[in-house]
């Protein structure tokens, strides 16, 4: 197990599952550093877990539980230490980074923070990057990073995925975030900054990953795949492949192949990476030409 | 969770409504109040009279200064308040939404009130 790998690939993930158990995204944090300490102290020397992932969430709970013991507590603390205690899941809910991604877009944080703390929390990336992307100092960045986790915890922004009234304008937010860490890459991707072409990484991923939550959108939705479509069709954000990508994807699985076709199309004028090419050209391939 | 909802809006475009207007609007707002009373969110609610009735008190070198008006020019006044008891700031926001003065201008500030346990 490489543990920079699994830093990478799985910490917003882990973080997730962790805030949405502790309900306190420095305690959590705070406990997700102190596990891949552990992490990095215990795996070399006795081998790693079975479950890497598993073990790492467990561990975090635990520093969390201790953290909130050690802090001399008031009563109200008891019902948040009993409830962790109880908690007994260990792998990342996919609903989980779900419902961070639109606490930490949330229309009540300014756009700056929004960024900012989906970069930090989300995608994992260190205060020190995302100030050398955003070209402010890194204190500033850190200052923005205090204050959008204030307000989440003062005002009491939920951890929830926002019902059907109003997940679509809640949508357009999320949307727009990735969209700015997209340009914020792309526009700097003429110069030798390494940085910044991962901020396009991470604007990708964080694509994929919307892309994921508007499948599940559309199929837990009573109304079935219309609906997603008709959500979808809400969303306004010219010249993001993703876009017509996910819908291509539900006119395909409602055996609607002209238009799906057309939204494949129409997706790989956009699209400018190489793998997803390829995955959307195989797709258009299946539903053109369809095996016998 | 309680959250305070200031609710501002431009008097001189009240002023110059006319009535028939602004009777729809107070009516539309009993239902609001009567609605959030139903839902149990209901704290407390008050109408404040126009902002050039305010006074305002501040300290100058040591000595207090009494002016007559708001604290503060701005084009929108602050109108009155509803105190409300959420789980979340999305539920306080939804609530926030259904206010009717929104419809002619108005905006609606929403503040967290520090838990009584943190005064």
């Amino acid at each position: 197990v490489n543990l920079g790998e699994l830093h990478r690939r799985e910490y917003g993930r882990i973080l997730a599952s962790l805030i949405r158990a502790v309900k306190d995204f420095d305690l959590a944090e705070d406990a997700l550093q102190e596990a891949f300490a552990a992490a990095l102290a215990q795996w070399p020397a006795q081998g790693p877990p079975q479950n890497p992932v598993a073990w790492l969430i467990s561990t975090a709970r635990h520093k969390a539980i201790d953290q909130l013991r050690r802090r001399a507590l008031a009563e109200s603390k008891r019902d948040d230490i009993a409830a962790l205690v109880a908690e007994e899941k260990d792998t990342p809910m996919p609903l989980d980074a779900l419902r961070l991604i639109f606490t930490c877009c949330h229309p009540a944080l300014g756009p700056e923070a929004q960024v900012a703390l989906t970069l930090r929390t989300i995608c994992g990336l260190s205060t020190e990057a995302i100030a050398r992307a955003f070209l402010v100092p890194a204190p500033t960045l850190a200052q923005r990073l205090v204050r959008a986790k204030a307000k989440i915890k003062g005002a009491r922004i939920p951890y929830e995925v926002p019902g059907d009234d109003e997940l679509a304008d809640r949508l357009d937010s999320v949307l727009t975030v990735v969209y700015l860490v997209f340009n914020e890459g792309y526009a700097a991707s003429f110069g030798a900054e390494l940085v910044r072409a991962d901020l396009c990484v991470e604007a990708i991923r964080l694509g994929r990953l919307l892309v994921e939550l508007n499948r599940a959108v559309a199929i837990a939705m009573a109304d079935g795949l219309e609906h997603g479509l008709a959500l979808l069709d809400t969303i306004h954000l010219p010249g993001y492949h993703l876009l017509p990508a996910a819908r291509a994807d539900l006119l395909r699985r409602l055996g609607r192949h002209a238009e799906a076709a057309a939204a494949y199309r129409h997706a790989l004028a956009l699209v400018t990476n190489a793998a997803e090419r390829r995955f959307l050209e195989r797709r258009l391939a299946e539903i053109t030409h369809p095996a016998p | 969770m309680q959250y305070l909802l200031l609710c501002c809006f431009d008097e001189t475009r009240w002023a110059q409504m006319p009535d028939a207007q602004k009777d729809q609007i107070m009516q539309e707002y009993d239902g609001f109040i009567q609605s959030i009373v139903k839902s149990g969110h209901f704290r407390a609610s008050t109408k404040l009279q126009p902002s050039s009735m305010a006074t305002t008190v501040r300290e100058q070198h040591s000595k207090l200064i009494t002016t007559d008006g708001p604290f503060a020019e701005t084009k929108e006044q602050l109108g009155g308040y509803h105190l409300i008891e959420c789980q979340a700031l999305d539920e306080a926001l939804a609530i926030a939404g259904r206010i009717p003065t929104l419809r002619v201008g108005g905006s609606i500030e929403v503040r967290p009130v520090v838990p009584a346990s943190q005064g």
